[in-house]
Order: C-alpha cells, then sequence, then structure tokens
C-alpha cells in the first residue's frame, strides 16, 4: 500500500480550517476528501482506499464524538484523528478509549499533523492486514462443508475422534477422513494452528457450542 | 335874661354829667363788662396761621366762660393792605361798625393790629380792656401802655432760624430768604434787626419779594451748603391769585435743598420745618386773659409775659428727601409724617410671610438634602449593578472560556496550517505561486477573524454605560447560539432557535441583550443536567407582540420550576445551584427593565420551565 493512494478524510464544519489543512496535506502529498459535516460524511462511506479520518470534535449537527460511534458500528475500520479547537480532558479521554487513534489540538504544527497521519495510516495498514487475513481465514472455514464444520467444531474443542464419531452417529474413520479435509482446506498442519484460528474467528465463544449440536 | 328853663336845662346837664361821672371812673368797675370779645386779627383771611389762631380763640373763649359771650372777628389783612389811607378807612368802618356794639375786651394779633389799634382805641373803645398776642418785644418798648392793657409777648427770630438750619444740614453755609421783605412782614418786623448781626454766621441769599417764577429757578440749583428759609408771601402784583398756603408746595417742588418754615401750618406741604410758631399755644393763652378780664379782673394783674409759642416740628418726609439724620434734630423735638416702615405697617403680613418664607426654605432645603442623598443613593446602586453585571459577564466569559478558545483556535489552526503548506510550496523547485498568494489571502482573512473574537470578547467583557441601539434581533440571537454552542455540545444540549420570519429591529443594549440570552441558557442547561441526553433541549424563540413590542423565550425540557418558587426566582441571591451566585436572573431581569421591557417565568405545559422577555421594537419599525 503506497501513501499516493491512501485518501485522508477531513470532516471539519469551519470552511477555513478544512481548506487550510487539505492545502498542507495535498502539498505534503495526500489526496484528500472534504466533508462539512458527520452527516454529509455519513452519506458518502469512503470505498476501500486505504486512509484515516480527521474529525473536529465540536461541530454543530452531528458531533464528532458521535460520529465516531456510529462508525465504530459500521464496523469502519478507518482510524480516527481528533482534532480540536479546546483540549477538553475528559473529551479527549472518552474519544481514546472508544478506539480514537490520536488527539490533536489547533493549531497543530505541520510535524505533529503529519506524524498522526502516518500513524494512522500504518495502524490503517495493519488493520487492513489484520482485516484481511480474518477475512481469508473466515473464507476458508466458509468452504467447510456442514459435516466438516461440526468435525472442527468438536475438534477444537479438544474432543477425540472416538466422542466425535460416536456424537455425529458416525465411524471413526469417517471422522478421520473429515480432519484431513478440514485441515487441507483451512491450510493448517495442526490441530493447534485450527485451535487459532477458531479462536480468532470467535468461534470458542461461550454460546457457540450451539453449532455443535446441529443435526 | 335868666329864666327858669336853662337853669332846668342846665341842672339837668349837671345831673346828667354827674351821673355819668358817678358811673365813669372807678365806680365803673363795679359795673360788668358787656360779654363780647372783639378779635383784631392782623392776617389774611385765608392765612392758615390766622384760621388757626381765630379759631382757637373762639372756641376757648366759647367753652371757657359760663355765660354766653358774643365774639366778633375782624381780619384787617395787614400784610396785604397797609397804607396810611388803608387804616384811616379802617378807622371809620370799625367806628361804624361797632357803634352800637359794646364791647368787653378786645384782642389783638399781630403787632402792626397791636399799633394800630392803640391809635384807634381812644376814639372807638375808650376803656376796654386789651389781650395782645404775638407782639415782639420792640415794639412794645416802643409805645406807652396804658393800665387795662395786656397780653403775650411772643416772637419769631430770625435766630432760631439760623439755629434750626444749623441742625439740619451740618456744614451750612448759606441761607436763602424767601418771601416778603422783613420790614414789610407784620410777624417779622424784627427780623431786619437780626439780618445784619447774624450775617458774621451766615450768608445770606436774599431772594425776598422776587417773583415767585424767578424764586423757582433760583431755589433750583443751590449748593450743598444751602437751606431755603421761606416765612412768607403776601400775595401782591401778579401773585395775588396765590392761596397763602400753596406757596411752600410750589416752593418745596422745585427746591433742591430743604426748605425750613417757621409757621406750624406750612408743615405738611413740603417744608422740612423748622422752630415754627404754633398759633392755637398762643391763642389758649390769649383766650384765658381775655376770658379774666371780662369777668371784671383788672389787666394790671396780668403781667405781660414773655412766652414761647415755638416748637420744633419737623417732616420726616422732607427728611427722607434730604437725608437728614434724626439724630441731629434738637432734643425733643416733634417729628410728623413718620411714614411707619414696612416693618410697622405691616407687622403681621411680614411674620407671616417671613415664617411661610422659612418654612419653605425650610422644605426646600430638606428636599434638596433628601435629593441630594437620594442621588447618591442612585449613583451607588448603578455603580454597583454595573460592576455586578461586569462580574456576571466576566463570570459567564470565563465559564465560556472552552468556546472562546474553540473560536480562537479555529482561525489560529487555520494561519498555521495555511503557513505551513505555503513553505512546503515555495521550498518546491517550481513552487506555485499562485496558491501560495491565495493562501496568504486566507492567513489575513483568518487573522482578521481572530481578531474580531478577540474585540467582541473585550467589548462583552468591558465594563461599560447601557447604550441603546437599534439593530436585527435575529442575528444577535444567531451571534450568542453560536458562542453558547460548543458549551451546549460539551454538556450534550440541543441547542435550536425558532426565529421571526423576517428582519426585526429592537431598540436595546446589544451586549446586555447577550448577556440575559447567556444568562437564560446557561440556566437553562444547567436545569437539564440531570436529564437524559436526547431529552435535553434548549429552545429560543421570537414573537412579535402588539406592533411595539417583541417577545423572546428561552425554552427548556428540565424539570420546570417549583411553584413555590416562581415568584422569588428573579430575587437577588436566589440561586438553588450549589454554586450559584443567585445573580443571573435578578440580573437578567434589572436589564431587562432597564431596557424598557418586562421578564417572567412560567411552567410548560408538557414539562420544562419558560422564560419570557419583551423588548421595545425600534422606533422605525414600531407603528
Amino acid at each position: 500500500m503506497t501513501e499516493s493512494s491512501a485518501i485522508i478524510h477531513v470532516v471539519d464544519d469551519d470552511p477555513s480550517f478544512r481548506n487550510a489543512i487539505a492545502r498542507l496535506l495535498i502539498a505534503s502529498g495526500y489526496q484528500v476528501a472534504l466533508y462539512e459535516s458527520g452527516d454529509q460524511f455519513l452519506q458518502n462511506p469512503p470505498g476501500v482506499n486505504p486512509g484515516c479520518i480527521l474529525l473536529d470534535i465540536r461541530m454543530s449537527g452531528l458531533s464528532g464524538v458521535e460520529l465516531q460511534e456510529r462508525l465504530a458500528r459500521l464496523n469502519t475500520i478507518l482510524p480516527i484523528v481528533f482534532l480540536t479547537g479546546h483540549g477538553d480532558i475528559a473529551t479527549s479521554v472518552k474519544t481514546i478509549k472508544a478506539g480514537a487513534e490520536d488527539f490533536l489540538t489547533k493549531p497543530v504544527p505541520k510535524t505533529t499533523l503529519l506524524e498522526a497521519v502516518d500513524r494512522a495510516l500504518k495502524r490503517f495498514a495493519e488493520k487492513r492486514e489484520q482485516y484481511d487475513r480474518l477475512s481469508d481465514l473466515r473464507l476458508r472455514v466458509s468452504a467447510l462443508t456442514p459435516r466438516e464444520k461440526a468435525v472442527f467444531a468438536s475438534v477444537v474443542r479438544g474432543r477425540l475422534n472416538k466422542q466425535i464419531a460416536h456424537e455425529l452417529g458416525t465411524s471413526e474413520r469417517t471422522v478421520k477422513a473429515h480432519r484431513h479435509s478440514i485441515m487441507q482446506k483451512l491450510r493448517v498442519r495442526s490441530v493447534a494452528e485450527a485451535v487459532s484460528i477458531a479462536e480468532r474467528l470467535g468461534m470458542l465463544e461461550s454460546g457457540s457450542e450451539a453449532v455443535v449440536k446441529s443435526k | 335874661m335868666i329864666d327858669g328853663g336853662v337853669v332846668g336845662m342846665l341842672l339837668r346837664w349837671v345831673l346828667v354829667l354827674l351821673i355819668t361821672t358817678a358811673f365813669a371812673g372807678p365806680a365803673a368797675a363795679a359795673v360788668p363788662l358787656p360779654r363780647s370779645v372783639l378779635i383784631l386779627d392782623g392776617t389774611d383771611t385765608n392765612s392758615p396761621w390766622g384760621l388757626a389762631f381765630r379759631s382757637t380763640i373762639q372756641s376757648e373763649i366759647s367753652e371757657g366762660s359760663k355765660t354766653p359771650v358774643a365774639i366778633y372777628s375782624e381780619v384787617l389783612e395787614l400784610g396785604r393792605f397797609n397804607s396810611p389811607r388803608y387804616q384811616e378807612l379802617l378807622r371809620t368802618f370799625l367806628r361804624e361798625k361797632y357803634r352800637d356794639k359794646p364791647i368787653g375786651t378786645i384782642v389783638v394779633h399781630g403787632a402792626l393790629a397791636f399799633q394800630i389799634l392803640l391809635r384807634m382805641r381812644d376814639e372807638l373803645w375808650p376803656g376796654v380792656p386789651v389781650v395782645f398776642a404775638f407782639v415782639d418785644r420792640q415794639t412794645l418798648s416802643q409805645v406807652s401802655l396804658p393800665p387795662d392793657i395786656t397780653g403775650t409777648m411772643s416772637q419769631l427770630t430770625l435766630r432760631s432760624v439760623v439755629a434750626a438750619a444749623k441742625a439740619l444740614v451740618p456744614n451750612l453755609k448759606r441761607i436763602a430768604l424767601v418771601g416778603t421783605r422783613f420790614d414789610k412782614d407784620p410777624f417779622r418786623l424784627q427780623f431786619t434787626q437780626e439780618l445784619s448781626s447774624l450775617a458774621n454766621e451766615i450768608e445770606f441769599i436774599d431772594l425776598m419779594d422776587l417773583p415767585l417764577g424767578e424764586v423757582q429757578k433760583r431755589v433750583a440749583s443751590l449748593s450743598e451748603d444751602t437751606v431755603v428759609y421761606y416765612s412768607n408771601i403776601y400775595p401782591v402784583g401778579q401773585q395775588t391769585t396765590l392761596m397763602l398756603g400753596d406757596v411752600v408746595p410750589l416752593l418745596a417742588r422745585e427746591s433742591n435743598r430743604p426748605v425750613l418754615t417757621d409757621n406750624e401750618k406750612f408743615i405738611g406741604r413740603g417744608s422740612v420745618g423748622g422752630i415754627v410758631g404754633i398759633p392755637e399755644l398762643m391763642a389758649i393763652e390769649s383766650a384765658k386773659r381775655a376770658l379774666r378780664l371780662l369777668d371784671g379782673e383788672p389787666a394790671s394783674q396780668m403781667p405781660i409775659a414773655a412766652l414761647d409759642f415755638t416748637r420744633p416740628v419737623f417732616d420726616w418726609r422732607q427728611m427722607q428727601r434730604f437725608s437728614i439724620d434724626e439724630d441731629r434734630l434738637p432734643p425733643g423735638s416733634e417729628i410728623r409724617f413718620r411714614s411707619p416702615s414696612i416693618w410697622e405697617q405691616y407687622r403681621w403680613q411680614l411674620i407671616a410671610i417671613s415664617a411661610a418664607v422659612i418654612l419653605q426654605a425650610g422644605v426646600i432645603f430638606g428636599l434638596l438634602f433628601e435629593r441630594r442623598r437620594r442621588q447618591t443613593a442612585e449613583q451607588e446602586s448603578r455603580k454597583r449593578f454595573r460592576e455586578v453585571v461586569h462580574l456576571n459577564r466576566t463570570a459567564t466569559a470565563g465559564a465560556l472560556s472552552a468556546s472562546i478558545a474553540h473560536e480562537l483556535n479555529q482561525p489560529l489552526g487555520a494561519i498555521l496550517c495555511n503557513a505551513e503548506a505555503a513553505e512546503v510550496l515555495l521550498a518546491r523547485e517550481t513552487p506555485d505561486l499562485a496558491q501560495v498568494k491565495d493562501i496568504l489571502a486566507d492567513i489575513r482573512r483568518d487573522d482578521r477573524r481572530a481578531g474580531d473574537v478577540i474585540r467582541h470578547l473585550r467589548g462583552l467583557l468591558k465594563r461599560r454605560e447601557i447604550e441603546l441601539q437599534e439593530f436585527e434581533l435575529g442575528n444577535t440571537i444567531q451571534a450568542t447560539l453560536n458562542i453558547l454552542q460548543p458549551e451546549a455540545i460539551r454538556r450534550g444540549v440541543s441547542l435550536k432557535s425558532a426565529p421571526l420570519q423576517g428582519a426585526v429591529q429592537v431598540r436595546a443594549d446589544q451586549v446586555q441583550l447577550q448577556q440575559v440570552i447567556l444568562n437564560l441558557l446557561t440556566n437553562g442547561m444547567d436545569a437539564m443536567e440531570a436529564c437524559s441526553p436526547e431529552k435535553r433541549i434548549l429552545v429560543v424563540e421570537s414573537v412579535l407582540v402588539g406592533n411595539s413590542e417583541v417577545e423572546i423565550a428561552v425554552l427548556d425540557t428540565g424539570p420546570g420550576i417549583p411553584g413555590d418558587r416562581l415568584d422569588g426566582i428573579f430575587e437577588t441571591f436566589f440561586t438553588t445551584k450549589p454554586q450559584g451566585t443567585g445573580l443571573g436572573l435578578s440580573i437578567a431581569r434589572t436589564i431587562v427593565e432597564t431596557n424598557g421591557g418586562k421578564i417572567w417565568a412560567e411552567n410548560r405545559a408538557a414539562g420544562g420551565a419558560a422564560f419570557r422577555f419583551t423588548l421595545p421594537l425600534a422606533r422605525a419599525q414600531a407603528t
């Protein structure tokens, strides 16, 4: 991922600041998309490009914090850097806890701004990678047949083949055959790796055992 | 031939003679005198002096006699008529007139009359006793007095005139003499002699016997050290139309110096007075003697007395006219026509008026004092109010520091980004100068914006007098909301405005109006603290009232105002907030009322409080 394809989304209701920061970012080599309100941003979802969001925390209409909450609900992975004219500690703590990448106060010098942007983009890259990897894993898991999914769910819970055969009403040999197929499809070489995948996909959470019982 | 008829006639004649002589002589003394008095007055008929003398004599004699007395009086006018021919005629006239009228006593008044009587008496009134009045010593010394004559010797003197004149005028040097020449004046014959002896002391200006017009001219321009002495003008020639008493006022009117007289009757008509002869006194004395003579008392028992019938009498008004000090007058002087001073005349009125004036003055002073105190108190309270308003404003500004910082940091942030962008652009090999120009323009604009924010802030925070202006209401409300917007967001309050359609011009102090709205909004936000976030709604709405006012309302969705608090909510130091000053609403009320409006609070039907206040519309708008 090259920087040139990254888009920085600036959401600020003050036109002169918006334009000024856009100038600076563009002169520094970034692409910029401008929004004058949180509503406008939500109506124009960012798309697949890498990037981050520069968000003014106090805006009339949808405030920055509200927007953050909404975006979190939409599972967007664009990192958010908050900008504000007033450094309010309570608010800044709230936003960081809610997962904001950074919190900057206006006026913000170029170096501070660009460092924060770079960190945000790196974070995006990391998140994207993580996201992609998870997507890939999910894809692999979705390739399993229902039988295979059931066996997989039990295997990662440490069930012996004998037990699994008994639960599913089939032979041990069939179970073994399924196991082989699962390992192949998931592209893992050990049970531990399979367990890791299950864990990462959140299959090991309590309440997911319901999957096993399906017949 | 001697016959008995002749003897008889002779005998008859001797008898008559005997009888007559028996009745005449001493035996006559035993016979009572006829009860009749003849007054021979030498003055003129219209002389006030003469009139006074004669009337006093007549009343004194009438009242003093037990039996009726016939009184005859003859006014001889010897001032006007004094020729030998006239005297001849007088004698004949009187003789014939009184032929059959027996006279008991004669009263003669004046030296000239006295002299003429003496010459006539033996023929006309032989043996009739005489009382003389107002005859001078010199005249008396020139005659040999028969035994049955008595009287009072008195005279006017020029010396007393001079004495009176000197008393009146301190540095007296001259006396202007006005009147008939002394040797023709029956009552002042003796003055001629005195003139020469007094000439050492006083310079006499001789205006005697001059026509009145001439005299008037001369006395109009006398020097400060002069007085005028008016004796008497016996009108002769062209002056015969003059009444004796009328000369004095004519003289006094023209004279620029005081006019002295020695005739009591001349006082009151312009003369300042002097040592004046009083005819009544003379008359009383003469009447007494006449009555005694009538009763048969011999004249020898009434020796001639020299009596002074003059008194110092002065006219107050003339004294005032010539600024003559009362203290200079001889002791015992009678001052007539003293106009009572204003004090004496209107004493009670003056007291009442003074009392009223003093009372009023007292009231006025009291009121002025009160006014001063009230003004001081008002000034004090105005000063306090300004201070408190200022405090409130600065307190509010402190609470709004967040939004202030935000307001400033926006333009400052933009400036910094712009400047750094320009740096980056200029570092390139071919800098985009057009864009740099744009950047610089934007920087300038943002700088001004920051300056405006600061100026506005300073304007808000300044201690200031009320400044009434006419401005558009909606803009000001919106500006206030903008100030509060960041704070509202921070507190999770939804801030809305429901403005009027169209522009509305109001007349008020713009800064104070903002302060009121800020106070009300802050209160509203405080009230809604306990509410859940989506229920925190603060609305500012405006609505026209009639065609002269606009009503602005701040509506919240808080718990509302408890009923028992509604009344006192605007009072000073009333607060429900733990850190409240209790001043916000009372300041709001004072501001609203000073700007000509009313403010009140009520609870909304759907819950929450409503604070409403009115402002007057601008004059151009109000119909």
